[in-house]
């Protein structure tokens, strides 16, 4: 799977690298001072992942929690997102990380103590405070290799107030499917139409494989969150959300659902210059898109409104989901 | 122009034999379709002569050969491998920028690193081989050069040992001669294509006469489109469609209304946008008054303008504005569509 370990020389004989190093299938293994002598060091092309992706195994150092953008979640808490990993595994067209770090290679942190003070420290002062995972990595996705829910499920059993969020598009539950659920942890799946799924998210379990998985994970008692974020217009979009969203309501009872984003697929000026680069014969680059009021590249306004009042209508009426648990993502 | 680099003339020595080339000057040797650079070793050498001879013999692909050390021990000896991308080592770090090479048609997996020094300690190539799987003195400074001037590179590279403390007891010029036949067979036997690159729109011919900003939104949508239709079935859907044909209109007009109908391929809703807006704005320019908004419909804010040059003007303008309701504007930009 991975062509070359990296292993940050303090942590060799970390717990949570020792259970990587015991699943994971690569080639060479190399020790390393510190993850940042190598990691991003040089610009490696994004689509390289398909053919050499290397992991970096190292303690997160500096800020490890960090305050979201407005937006970012749903209430008025304060939302905070912790850093467990960088880069993934999957290969979404649209992903704002292959603009955003210059290198593929996935690094997986295993400082999970020391992330979890952090959030300690955070909660004195916001004890109703969301803590994100999968701001820069999907949060599932490797987790039947890392192992930390454990670990993350104790403190927020001791802050009941506090709540978690599991950011993914992965089917991989095993990991949460042996833990007890809290009723302050939320597994968040991001949705898109089938035909979105199939054109854009590369390498992703299948948005069928997603329903299947919240099915599973609704019947052991966990609070699910949605993300109909980012969506892109294509032909039939409107019915084709509608199928999902109708088969969401046969799985999802109002009570397990905490709430549902909804945002329009929108790029900095260099991730978009990416997906071209990557992706050029791609829907998305086949868009007219603006420069909007951020410098992001999205539709223009209307366009942007009209996409998503239709997700929130049908999420309304054929979802028969709570107007009050829907927010829009990242707009004006 | 197809441009051969090559550090050494040692390792050239077969293609200087072989290929229909005349001497232009000490390293340059020119022929008809392909011409040959001979750089001297290192990225300083390439990058102080190559920009001059892409200039001057519009070179339009560049072909490097050369040998080069392996940073790992599974590449066999002797072998030659397409590169992928070219990464560099300065003096005592890496260079952020990398060059990937063009390696379409070839399954290349594996890297070079380019350095400013020779390697010749087991320390220094293992600091390398976390960054690549090759080593050489010249890669890198060809992909930047190829780069500014957007010209395609292509890489392959015979690995004639291990680099590190065993690279001091290696004879190169022994070698010479047997490497750089092994390379021109390689030459010889695989013929090597470069990615075509897509016409732009600039090579449009449109049947009516369109400004700049226009033929570059039109370029611009075209790209866009050109995977699934040829221009002149746009054209003809376009004058079976809309007014493009008419001799009446004004050029501008016609480029204006192609534009529309390509945007309207691309993107049906924004059309059905512009439709409500007209439909909104067009009494009160029906009495000579503008209402312009933003383009691009981010800022919400219209802008009335007209020439009052007497009172039925006004009178005209009070009667338009009475009927005309702000927030049917208020809901386009709300997203509130009839599609």
């Amino acid at each position: 799977m991975f062509n070359t370990v990296f292993i940050e020389k303090d942590v060799l004989h970390n717990k949570y690298t020792q259970r990587i190093l015991e699943k994971v299938k690569f080639k060479t293994q190399k020790e390393v001072e510190n993850v940042d002598d190598i990691w991003g060091r040089v610009k490696k092309p994004y689509l390289q992942k398909r053919e050499t992706l290397n992991l970096f195994i190292g303690n997160k150092k500096g800020a490890k929690v960090k305050e979201a953008p407005p937006a970012y979640g749903h209430g008025k808490e304060k939302h905070f997102y912790f850093i467990h990993a960088y880069n993934c595994i999957y290969e979404c067209q649209y992903c704002y990380l292959q603009g955003y770090f210059n290198t593929p290679d996935v690094v997986l942190f295993v400082n999970h103590s020391e992330i979890i003070d952090e959030m300690r420290e955070i909660v004195k002062e916001h004890p109703d405070a969301w803590f994100h995972a999968g701001e820069y990595s999907d949060s599932l996705a490797l987790s039947h290799i890392t192992n930390e829910f454990e670990e993350y499920f104790e403190f927020f059993k001791e802050h009941p107030r506090a709540k978690l969020e599991l950011r993914t598009k992965s089917v991989n539950i095993r990991s949460l499917e042996n833990l007890t659920p809290l009723s302050n942890t939320y597994v968040s799946f991001t949705m898109s139409s089938h035909t979105g799924g199939k054109a854009f998210d590369f390498k992703c379990p299948s948005v069928k494989a997603r329903l299947v998985a919240i099915e599973k994970l609704v019947k052991k008692g966990y609070s699910i969150g949605l993300h109909f974020d980012p969506i892109i217009y294509h032909e039939g979009f409107k019915e084709e959300y509608q199928e999902v969203i109708k088969s969401l309501e046969k799985i999802l009872p109002e009570n397990q659902l905490g709430y549902i984003s909804v945002g329009v697929v929108r790029f900095t000026k260099d991730v978009y210059r990416e997906v071209e680069k990557n992706y050029p014969d791609s829907l998305i680059t086949k868009q007219d898109y603006i420069k909007s009021f951020d410098n992001k590249i999205r539709y223009n306004g209307p366009m942007r409104m009209w996409m998503m009042n239709s997700i929130k209508e049908s999420l309304i009426n054929h979802g028969k989901f709570s107007e009050s648990k829907i927010y829009f993502c990242m707009e004006q | 122009m197809r441009l051969i680099c090559m550090a050494h003339r040692g390792e050239a020595q077969e293609f200087l034999r072989s290929l229909d080339l005349t001497l232009s000057d000490s390293r340059f040797y020119l022929g008809p379709e392909t011409s040959l650079l001979i750089t001297g070793e290192g990225p300083f050498e390439v990058m102080s002569l190559l920009p001059f001879y892409i200039a001057k013999y519009e070179i339009k692909e560049i072909l490097n050969y050369g040998i080069a050390g392996s940073l790992n021990k599974e590449l066999e000896l002797g072998a030659i491998y397409p590169i992928r991308t070219a990464y560099a080592y300065g003096l005592d770090k890496p260079r952020f920028q990398s060059f990937t090479a063009d390696t379409s048609n070839l399954a290349s997996k594996l890297d070079c690193i380019t350095t400013e020094q020779r390697v010749l300690t087991d320390a220094y190539a293992q600091t390398l081989d976390s960054f690549a799987q090759i080593v050489d003195r010249e890669l890198w400074a060809i992909g930047k050069v190829a780069n500014t001037y957007k010209i395609p590179f292509k890489s392959f590279k015979l690995i004639s040992d291990l680099a590190g403390d065993t690279t001091k007891c290696f004879d190169l010029k022994q070698m010479a001669e047997q490497y750089s036949k092994e390379l021109f067979e390689f030459h010889q036997d695989n013929e090597v294509h470069f990615v075509e690159h897509k016409l732009t729109g600039l090579d449009l011919e449109l049947p009516f006469k369109a400004s700049f900003t226009q033929t570059k939104r039109i370029e611009n949508l075209y790209n866009k489109l050109n995977d699934s239709f040829e221009l002149n079935e746009l054209v003809e859907e376009a004058i079976t469609k809309t007014e493009l044909s008419s001799q009446n209109i004004h050029s501008k007009v016609m480029a204006n209304n192609f534009i529309s109908f390509l945007e309207n391929k691309i993107n049906p809703i924004n059309t059905a946008i512009e439709s409500q807006l007209k439909k909104i704005i067009s009494p009160i320019e029906e009495i000579g008054a503008n209402i312009h908004y933003d383009r691009k419909l981010e800022n919400k804010k219209i802008t009335l303008k007209m020439d009052i040059n007497n009172q039925v003007n006004i009178d005209k303008l009070i009667q338009s504005l009475s009927e005309f309701k702000y927030s049917d504007i208020e809901n386009i930009w709300n997203g509130k569509i009839d599609v």
